[in-house]
């Protein structure tokens, strides 16, 4: 499988979530080979897979854009990213734009049995994630309410 | 009846069905606690996420049908693929709704359900 | 969360760090939380999906990780953590995972496990699970540590 295979649902996903959930349009940057790992603007939701692909997705952004976003999801205001619900709302929408991928993923190539763990969801400042021997790959994506990066590290080669 | 471990869900599900005139009679967030509540809640229809702690929607839906076989079930779910779905139908499960769901797809589906009789 | 479930976690923990040759790991403690609210700068989530389905965050201050990854590396001392002692602590998750996934097996449970990922930052505030935290204390020679366990069962 090309490299940026493993993305490609994922940028699907959250283009057509983000759009039908929050009636935000994304605009999609290019796939970059991320290495080993990547700084987080500050609130990272994190969704592990296992089955046919191993690895992770990250949706990463700065807090201010997931205060937004939950404002959209609850109708209500938060003044901190750190709020229960803005949590949750991060939660969540990891949760619909994985399975979703997964889902197109999973019927494209039947047999691959992709299953998802729980979202978590990490906020701090200055953190940064490692995925040791994984290929990851990252696409920057523009909002109206903020910059979006998603990141996708998967292991090669294992069926 | 709303049953799904998101609480972020059920909260867009209220904000989506009650102004069209529905009463959420009951939430649970998780198959077991669906199944206990199910005969006091008496719902005309309950919306069921799939992937859910300790119980999953499925295994509930197929309680909840064993009591009842009549009662309209909704599915609902992230993980739309064709094994869940296939599982799902042949429970009997009236209808199949993939997240994220706009309100009028939701309220459609519960309309049509409904009519069904 | 049954006990029974957890011990294995316990378990696992204790029987590889002390295969590594970190005898002096004990337990000391067990708490449960709403969120993981960490002061630790090294946290390694591994996620489960299977019979179990879950999130594993292995949490502990800076010091504790460079003398883990030490004392994985024969003794060599660890100034920094870069791209060694960090995929060496990657493995020591990885380890766990599978020794308890072997013992949760013996009790009828199958999982599947996801590769670690290794965040490293200060005052970090994570939500591992929309089901309760259980938060494990270990404290050995190398420092303390802490196993939070989420798991949907």
């Amino acid at each position: 499988m090309s490299s940026t295979t493993y993305i490609v649902p994922f940028i699907k996903a959250v283009a057509s979530v983000f759009k039908d959930m929050l009636g935000i349009v994304v605009t999609r940057g290019e796939p970059v080979d991320e290495g080993e790992g990547f700084e987080s603007q500050g609130f990272a939701v994190i969704v592990g897979f296992t089955g046919g692909w191993r690895g992770r997705f990250f949706l990463d952004m700065p807090p201010a854009t997931a205060i937004k976003v939950a404002g959209i999801l609850t109708g209500e205001e938060y003044d901190s990213a750190t709020h229960e619900e803005v949590l949750l709302c991060g939660a969540e929408i990891g949760n619909v734009v994985c399975g979703n991928a997964i889902t197109a993923v999973n019927d494209a190539y039947p047999g691959l049995g992709i299953r998802l763990t729980p979202p978590s969801v990490f906020v701090g400042e200055g953190f940064s994630m490692f995925n040791v021997r994984l290929s990851s790959y990252s696409v920057m994506m523009q909002t109206d309410a903020g910059p979006l990066k998603i990141n996708v590290a998967v292991e090669e080669g294992k069926r | 009846m709303a049953v799904d471990d998101s609480p972020v869900t059920r909260k867009m599900l209220k904000k989506a069905l009650e102004p069209e005139g529905f009463v959420i009679v009951a939430e649970a967030g998780n198959g077991r606690d669906a199944v206990a509540a199910y005969s006091q809640a008496n719902p005309d229809v309950i919306t069921m996420d799939v992937t859910m702690p300790i119980m999953d929607g499925l295994e509930a839906a197929a309680a909840i049908k064993k009591l009842n076989p009549s009662q309209k079930i909704i599915m609902l779910s992230a993980m739309g693929d064709k094994d869940i779905v296939a599982e799902a139908q042949s429970l009997g499960i009236s209808d199949f709704c993939t997240k994220p769901f706009k309100p009028d797809e939701i309220i459609g589906k519960i309309l049509k359900v409904l009519a069904e009789g | 969360m049954d006990v029974k479930y957890i011990n294995p976690f316990i378990q696992g923990l204790l029987d590889v760090v002390s295969m590594l040759g970190m005898t002096s790991m004990t337990r000391t403690g067990l708490a449960k939380k709403a969120y993981l609210q960490t002061e630790n700068e090294v946290n390694i989530i591994i996620g489960l999906t299977g019979e179990v389905k879950g999130n594993i965050v292995f949490s502990m201050p800076e010091a504790t990780a460079k003398n883990i990854a030490s004392a994985m590396m024969a003794g060599v001392p660890v100034e920094k953590l870069d791209l060694i002692p960090k995929s060496a602590l990657c493995e020591l998750a990885n380890m766990i995972a599978g020794n308890s996934a072997s013992k949760l097996e013996g009790l009828g449970l199958r999982f599947n496990v996801t590769p670690p990922t290794l965040i490293t930052g200060k005052n970090l505030l994570a939500l591992i699970s929309q089901v309760e935290t259980l938060v494990i204390n270990f404290t050995g020679d190398q420092g303390p540590l802490e196993m939070n366990v989420a798991l949907e069962m």
